[in-house]
């Protein structure tokens, strides 16, 4: 039984536009990845919006382990309920830390609303923070100390702090260099082995998106285009639209 | 002929509490006429700071030395007008956001004519004709109509395209290029850098293509020029490069970027994080994070290595082979 299941998956914004997301539907195992890939304007991060409860869709369903559920719902489910199913990793982890709160801070605050004691916040905080590869500098410091790739790391804690079923990491490496996004996909890799987890990637990125996604969906305008094991959709695409993504990519042409 | 561009030991530094070592590190490069030049760097790398202090414009308080000449005028010592000549006449930058380019409740048309008119390098008619025939050959639909439109109605592609016929408008020997693909979306990327080839190709402009991305100069760029932390480790022609980086941070830079055409799941990393410019080390700056690091390379500066087609600033690399072999 699929973690996640989406079916019909439709946003129309205004009446006399075209829907921002039209008739979207694909599952993501427990443990599994599947990478949402598509331009601006495409609607994948609407489609992420609304697995996570925070859009409201024009039509269709979303199954748990078969069940229907409504994360938009506030009737259905808790915050805190939906925080535990959900989470998201956004591209600039500026907006998801608080300034004013040590790294440390952030994480044990999180733990602590989900009912954690002082004690065991601080123990779990520990973990999660070894677990992402921050050590106890990082820990005490601010996000303005930290370097981009640190600051991710530790919106990737935060996240994980819940304990989470489904992380959707939109555009979640792009800002970064690429020595340090190397760095956070193997990170990303690594947590997705041990620890289960079942990853939602957003990405513009085709090339970043073969090292961590098992299936992907290639979105144009709201509509899914082509959708398939990663591999073989990059390595023989069928639609035309996902051909000119890859042949896009920066030195495709040149490496043959 | 003269180059283009001529660094000699270009330096830069910036007098401020806490910052040890300089910006930008005794840079030394030359640029042909009618050739592009890759200049590929993460952030911290200082290639935005060179790429606008290659047109006289540096931070307030930075201290400059060595020598710097572009397109005939001396950078350092030249004076404001000496300068503002420079710009007005013979180069032209591009920016990464081109929103912030244009001013939004101009038209278009106005943007585009508005500086060489004022400047006194064309007349209002003659501009209007060169706006028309630049966004005719920048691949834009409806020149005349975009002429008449806002920014707002323009799409961020189109937009860029107006920024780079904006950029060409005073027909200058020099465009720089300051991730000016970076916002765009993949498949816009590669038509603006097709465009920027096809103009290089046929025209004598020399470009600067400023990028973090190694993979998307190469597809673009004549030579390569790779910064680190304010120095220049390598430069070269671009495929050889490529092919075969003589530094070892090139290296391990090709090898964390992802390719479509790779099958193992692990992307090998670059340990550790760009030098801070609170530190300043004796001698290699990538030496805390280099896989091939002796004892000699932290010992006294690196100088460049190489020779007059192919240089780099590193002792580990013998001047035959590459460094490819580089075990993670």
């Amino acid at each position: 039984m699929s973690l996640i299941e989406v079916t019909g998956l439709t946003k129309q914004f205004s009446s006399n536009a075209d829907p921002a997301v039209d008739d979207v539907a694909f599952s993501i195992p427990h443990g599994g990845s599947l990478g949402l890939i598509g331009e601006s304007g495409s609607g994948k991060t609407t489609v992420a919006r609304m697995i996570l409860g925070v859009e409201v869709p024009t039509s269709g369903i979303v199954r748990s382990d078969g069940v229907e559920y409504e994360p938009w719902s506030r009737r259905a489910m808790n915050r805190r309920e939906r925080a535990k199913r959900t989470q998201i990793v956004f591209q600039d982890p500026y907006l998801s830390l608080n300034p004013k709160l040590t790294i440390g801070e952030s994480v044990e605050s999180v733990l602590r609303l989900h009912g954690a004691k002082r004690g065991a916040a601080e123990r779990q905080c520990d973990d999660l923070m070894a677990a992402v590869g921050l050590g106890k500098r990082e820990k005490e410091a601010l996000p303005r100390a930290l370097s981009g790739g640190q600051r991710q790391r530790a919106a990737i804690a935060r996240a994980l702090a819940v304990q989470p079923r489904l992380l959707i990491l939109d555009e979640a490496v792009a800002a970064l260099d690429v020595s340090v996004q190397a760095q956070i996909l193997n990170l990303l890799n690594e947590l997705r082995a041990e620890q289960g987890l079942a990853y939602l990637f957003i990405t513009h990125n085709l090339a970043v998106v073969r090292y961590v996604t098992d299936e992907a969906v290639v979105l144009q305008r709201g509509r899914v285009v082509e959708s398939g094991p990663t591999e073989t959709l990059l390595s023989n695409p069928h639609h035309e639209y996902t051909k000119q993504l890859i042949a896009s990519v920066p030195g495709t042409a040149r490496r043959g | 002929m003269n180059p283009v561009i001529q660094a000699t030991n270009f330096s830069l530094e910036l007098p401020q509490a806490g910052y040890e070592r300089p910006v930008l590190d005794r840079v030394t490069l030359g640029v042909k006429r009618g050739t592009t030049l890759g200049i590929v760097g993460e952030s911290g790398s200082g290639k935005s700071l060179l790429s606008k202090a290659l047109l006289g414009d540096v931070p307030d308080g930075a201290v400059v030395s060595g020598q710097l000449s572009v397109a005939g005028t001396d950078v350092i010592g030249g004076s404001s007008r000496e300068l503002r000549d420079l710009r007005q006449r013979h180069a032209s930058m591009v920016f990464q956001d081109p929103k912030a380019s244009v001013n939004p409740v101009h038209r278009i048309g106005d943007f585009l004519t508005e500086h060489v008119v004022k400047s006194g390098v064309m007349r209002r008619a003659q501009a209007h004709r060169r706006a028309l025939e630049l966004l005719t050959s920048l691949q834009l639909h409806d020149p005349s109509g975009v002429m008449h439109r806002y920014p707002s109605e323009l799409s961020g592609g189109m937009l860029q395209r107006v920024v780079i016929a904006a950029a060409l408008m005073n027909e200058p020997e020099l465009i720089i290029c300051d991730e000016a693909t970076t916002a765009l979306d993949v498949t816009t990327q590669a038509e603006i850098v097709q465009i920027l080839r096809r103009l290089t190709r046929d025209s004598s402009v020399t470009l600067v293509f400023v990028t973090h991305d190694l993979e998307l100069a190469g597809d673009l760029c004549d030579e390569l020029c790779v910064l680190y932390a304010g120095s220049v480790l390598e430069l070269g022609p671009t495929q050889e490069v490529l092919d075969a980086p003589k530094h070892p941070y090139t290296s391990a830079l090709l090898r964390s970027t992802p390719r479509l055409s790779d099958v193992k799941r692990v992307l090998p990393s670059i340990p550790g994080v760009v030098l801070p410019l609170t530190e300043n080390p004796t001698g290699c700056v990538f030496a805390d994070r280099c896989p091939l690091v002796m004892d000699e390379c932290r010992m006294a500066p690196i100088a460049m290595r190489g020779d007059d087609q192919w240089d780099w600033r590193c002792l580990t690399t013998a001047s035959t082979e590459g460094v490819q072999h580089v075990a993670h």
